[in-house]
């Protein structure tokens, strides 16, 4: 080949490799714009403290980033993000240095708080999104994955379970979050007629 | 009594709405978020890159002690440089590899490929552990015949022994740190998958 041939070539090579990236990069866009929302509220699951939301959704990020060149399409697309949300938050989790913490905040009152404060505190965070990241991280993977409208074959198959299992994980994480939220109701009520006793 | 699907769409509605806030990803474009991934897979890369010349570092100056001197005891030596070289080499290029393809699979088999993959960190650092015991039972020895041969001073002979020392006391605390998160992790993992048993035990109780 001559040295204009070797030139074109090049200039052929190099041109296909920016259409690859620019290609990547808007998947990676849209990808983002579909699904970013639901990653944040999959960080938040996982998460109750906002710099870790953020470290985790950009160990997400990465992770999608470095994942998406090797997505084929054997699964769907909710099921390739899901899976890598779920993988990475779990690798976030065991990774944290203080264990059991989230788990932990049912059951330890803060000494810190007074029952006023811990009652405004309440009241301004979302009593839902608490009760679930209190849950076994089983079940708020099902949980989470049910309320992003995720089919049981799909969360099947972003936790590699059967359906039937999944059905079971739903259910016992249904009623497990009920709890969650009466005992939250109980404790909001109590702490109200308390204040209202002291006035 | 509320509908069970009309409950879960209330906790639907709610769901979206209450994590909505917590979701945005700091308000940042998707360009923004983009390169920032792309620079953060950059510094992955330029650390395993260094990793890998590190490595190669070590074999040469391996090669180049022995090319020095050419004893039995250096050779010795060298050939458990080489070794333990290429093995922490080819572990931290498999782990490299593995922890980013395994993203890919579903949560069971990613929980399960983690596991190995604390196990094998473990055993890394139990590996290393005995290799520090080798490096010592060569090391020490060597230092102090070739002092009790007058081939090194006293003060080079005093020099050499505080600085494996000091790097024996290192790599110790290296490796209690290894294996010390590696235990941590795989509590961490046991007592998610104990999770899914115990609510198991529990309807089965329960029916």
């Amino acid at each position: 080949m001559n040295v204009r041939g070797e030139i074109t070539a090049d200039v052929a090579t190099n041109s296909q490799v920016e259409r690859g990236r620019e290609q990547l990069e808007q998947e990676y866009d849209r990808l983002w714009s579909d699904f970013g929302a639901s990653l944040g509220r999959l960080a938040s699951s996982y998460e109750n403290d906002a710099q870790g939301r953020e470290d985790l959704l950009q160990e997400i990020r990465l992770a999608i980033w470095i994942a998406l060149p090797r997505f084929r399409g054997e699964s769907s697309l909710r099921t390739f993000v899901f899976r890598i949300g779920h993988n990475r938050a779990l690798t976030h989790v065991w990774r944290k240095r203080k264990t059991g913490v989230v788990e932990a905040a049912d059951e330890l009152p803060d000494p810190g708080h007074s029952p006023e404060t811990s009652a405004i505190h309440h009241a301004d965070q979302s009593r839902l999104l608490d009760a679930i990241r209190l849950l076994p991280i089983p079940y708020r993977q099902v949980l989470t994955l049910t309320l992003e409208d995720l089919s049981h074959a799909e969360i099947g198959a972003v936790l590699g379970i059967s359906e039937n299992n999944v059905a079971v994980r739903v259910n016992r994480a249904r009623g497990l979050l009920k709890e969650r939220l009466l005992k939250e109701r109980l404790r909001d009520d109590r702490l109200g007629s308390e204040r209202q006793g002291r006035r | 009594m509320m509908n069970r699907d009309a409950e879960l769409d209330t906790w639907r509605s709610e769901w979206r709405l209450h994590a909505e806030a917590a979701s945005e990803p700091g308000g940042k474009s998707s360009a923004g978020l983009r390169r920032k991934a792309v620079r953060q897979q950059r510094n992955l890369r330029t650390r395993h890159v260094c990793e890998l010349l590190f490595a190669v570092i070590l074999l040469a100056f391996s090669a180049a002690v022995v090319w020095r001197r050419p004893l039995v005891e250096t050779y010795v030596w060298a050939a458990v440089v080489c070794v333990a070289t290429i093995v922490a080499t080819a572990f931290s290029l498999w782990n490299w590899r593995v922890l980013w393809s395994a993203d890919l699979k579903s949560v069971s088999d990613f929980t399960r490929d983690y596991k190995k993959r604390c196990l094998a960190r473990r055993r890394d650092a139990r590996f290393g552990e005995w290799f520090l015991v080798v490096q010592l039972a060569i090391s020490a020895p060597w230092l102090t015949l070739n002092y009790a041969r007058h081939r090194i001073t006293g003060a080079a002979f005093a020099g050499s022994l505080l600085m494996l020392v000091v790097f024996s006391v290192g790599f110790v605390l290296l490796f209690a740190h290894y294996r010390r998160i590696a235990a941590k992790e795989l509590a961490e993992i046991s007592a998610t998958q104990a999770a899914v048993e115990a609510g198991a035990a529990n309807d089965i109780a329960n029916q």
